[in-house]
């Protein structure tokens, strides 16, 4: 079995750090894993449109929008997509909240970073 | 004995009235000096003080009236007639007081003496802290008060100093009431030495003291004075086999530059000690320079910390380091630097401590990791080998429980498992929680890392100690390297700790090489590397490259 992530993020050390530790979790997972990246709206909503995705965790603050607008355009494709929002001020987004299946605060620690992923591809 | 009756008792010891405890069997377990120099010496139980102290009005009511007080827990008062040591027969107030235990205090005031001895008793317990049998908060305000009206002159400068310990209420729970007792009165021990000059010395809370400085003082006077007892405190505290390392600040306000009231000059004192506390432990500010302005800067600087590591605003810049015996540069330490976009440039010394506060430290080591990767494999690519990269580890992180997890993550997906990189660890952070400590820097180690202790000769680390620490590299702290061509003293000390180190296995690094002078003596140790600005100020990643590119050899 395969399971596909999109992580979407405009600073590069943090994509690379989510990368490596995805990579990290697949070791003990049972499972390969597939990620890409994507490190603005419109290049993570063509990466959407051609490929299924069973977890999408995405910045909120990107150059050209927000993280809403990827949840809602992958929401609209496929619902059963586990969506999860990376922000330093989650409070800031509460009102989005319906739209995702978890807010991780940023900064990220990997032993933290690493369960919230076993936890969202495991529900 | 009881905490409570030992402090009744300290204070009733020096009072110019006779006090007495008599135990639950009669007996007398204490007398004060008073008594002792006044009343009689011979006495072994309250029967036999009964004979000589005969009430008035009947034989028996004074046992009568004690064992009331005992069965009732009620303070009672009574006059007896009372036989002094020179036999004469006199009228004696006494006012019988319920301990705990059953026992019973008794205050005796010969009715020859004209002060109430019973209100002077109430007076002192209500002026003094009897811990300390300092004046207490209440009684420093009212003396201050009152030196305050006195000042003859308005422009006349007097300071008052808060020495604030850290979390000092939190040993209660570490040791027994007496040790936390005995801790306190080493406390004020060691101030008095410095307090003595000076007209008032209290204890104003739990864990404050303060000192008010009047005469000759001047701002550079009341600096030195701070200093003088910070430095006090540098050793640890030895309280019944515990070692203490005491945590405190010292705020100082000043009359009449920042208040023309006792209240308000203590409050700005305090509240100086206790902004210094968040900042900066071990040390000391004064209140005019700590501007409103400053308590929102730092929460300013607490709130925009998370993002300013992802911005990029915190950065990381490299202290070389040259080894000697190469004639080369071999390492670096890496040191975080934040250019805020509004407020500049701030001080490690200001946000590290910040960070630690408030767990970020966390997030900043970790960057600092992926810099020192990012910086092996920049070496790699230009073919440079065999240069270290040191990264400084904050004690809590070593403490925290998914520190492993997160380091074995960072050696293994930043492949730096084969790479020279160690991780400094200050001489003092051994101090806390030692055997904790010891199983962390040694987990570390199996992982391939290597440990520097950093700052070494500024803590308290025993030559017992120093042999059984996992740890690869000592680095001399700069105090050492200072002047070392002009005080023969600090040559001696450095030679000394250079021989241990290399008789026990360290590699050695010499902190703070700054002038040629300096650099001579250094030199002569050629198994040590060393670092300072004489050999390069921390660099930019690019302008570190050039330095290595340019290849010197001093």
């Amino acid at each position: 079995m395969t399971k596909r992530i999109l992580i979407v993020d405009d600073v590069e050390f943090i994509l690379d750090f989510e990368a490596k530790a995805i990579e990290s979790v697949k070791n003990d997972a049972g499972f390969s894993i597939v990620v890409d990246k994507a490190s603005t709206v419109t290049d993570a909503k063509e990466l959407v449109e051609a490929n299924h995705y069973d977890l999408i965790i995405s910045d909120m603050n990107l150059p050209d929008g927000t993280g809403t607008e990827i949840a809602k355009f992958a929401l609209d494709k496929d619902e059963s997509t586990r969506i999860a929002a990376l922000t330093i001020y989650p409070q800031r987004y509460e009102s989005e909240r319906g739209y995702f299946d978890a807010f991780f605060k940023k900064p990220i620690l990997p032993s933290v970073f690493k369960e919230n992923i076993k936890l969202l591809l495991k529900a | 004995m009881s905490n409570n009756t030992e402090d009744i008792l300290n204070i009733l010891h020096v009072l110019d009235t006779g006090a007495v405890l008599v135990e639950d069997d009669l007996s007398i377990s204490w007398t004060n000096k008073y008594f002792d120099q006044h009343y009689f010496s011979d006495q072994k139980n309250l029967t036999d003080l009964c004979r000589d102290l005969k009430p008035v009005e009947d034989d028996n009511a004074f046992l009568h009236i004690l064992e009331d007080v005992k069965s009732k827990k009620e303070y009672a008062d009574t006059i007896i007639e009372c036989h002094l040591s020179d036999n004469e027969a006199v009228l004696c107030d006494v006012w019988i007081y319920p301990m705990s235990g059953e026992r019973l205090l008794l205050v005796c005031q010969l009715q020859t003496q004209n002060k109430t001895a019973h209100c002077e008793a109430l007076l002192q317990m209500a002026r003094y802290d009897p811990a300390t049998t300092l004046p207490n908060r209440i009684y420093f305000l009212e003396m201050l008060e009152e030196k305050l009206t006195q000042q003859q002159h308005p422009e006349a400068l007097l300071s008052i100093m808060i020495i604030d310990f850290n979390e000092l209420d939190t040993y209660d729970t570490v040791f027994s009431i007496t040790s936390d007792e005995l801790l306190l009165l080493t406390l004020k021990e060691r101030l008095t030495d410095v307090s003595k000059e000076h007209t008032l010395f209290a204890r104003v809370a739990p864990s404050k003291f303060a000192i008010v400085c009047e005469t000759a003082v001047t701002p550079v006077k009341v600096e030195k004075l701070a200093q003088e007892i910070l430095h006090l405190f540098y050793e640890p505290i030895s309280v019944e086999g515990h070692l203490v390392y005491a945590e405190l600040s010292v705020g100082i306000s000043l009359y009449p530059t920042d208040a023309n009231n006792a209240k308000n000059l203590l409050l700005k004192a305090e509240k100086t000690a206790s902004a210094i506390q968040k900042t900066e432990l071990n040390s000391y500010g004064f209140a005019h320079k700590l501007p409103e302005k400053n308590v929102d800067k730092i929460l300013k600087i607490s709130t925009d910390l998370p993002a300013a590591v992802e911005n990029e605003e915190i950065f990381f810049v490299f202290q070389p380091q040259y080894c000697l015996d190469e004639g080369r540069f071999c390492g670096a330490e890496l040191l975080a630097r934040w250019e805020h976009p509004e407020l500049g440039f701030i001080s490690p010394e200001i946000f590290i401590p910040l960070a630690e506060q408030t767990g970020m430290i966390r997030t900043v080591t970790m960057k600092a990791f992926m810099e020192a990767s990012k910086m092996f494999k920049a070496l790699e690519g230009r073919g440079i080998k065999d240069f270290s990269l040191s990264v400084n580890i904050s004690p809590n992180m070593l403490l925290y429980s998914g520190f492993m997890e997160d380091l074995e993550f960072f050696i293994e997906s930043y492949e730096m498992a084969d790479k020279p990189l160690y991780l400094e660890v200050t001489e003092n952070d051994f101090a806390r929680n030692f055997s904790k400590m010891i199983d962390a820097l040694n987990a570390i180690r199996d992982m391939g890392i290597k440990i520097e202790m950093d700052d070494y000769g500024t803590g308290y680390t025993s030559l017992q100690y120093l042999s059984k620490l996992p740890i690869d590299t000592l680095k001399i702290d700069r105090s050492f390297v200072q002047d070392i061509d002009s005080d023969q003293q600090q040559a001696v000390l450095f030679k000394a700790i250079c021989d241990m180190a290399s008789a026990l296995g360290y590699d050695i690094v010499a902190e703070g090489v700054e002038t040629e002078a300096e650099n001579l003596v250094v030199q002569q140790y050629k198994n040590v590397r060393v670092q300072g600005y004489y050999y390069s100020k921390p660099l930019q990643v690019n302008e570190l490259f050039e330095l290595l590119e340019k290849a010197v050899v001093l």
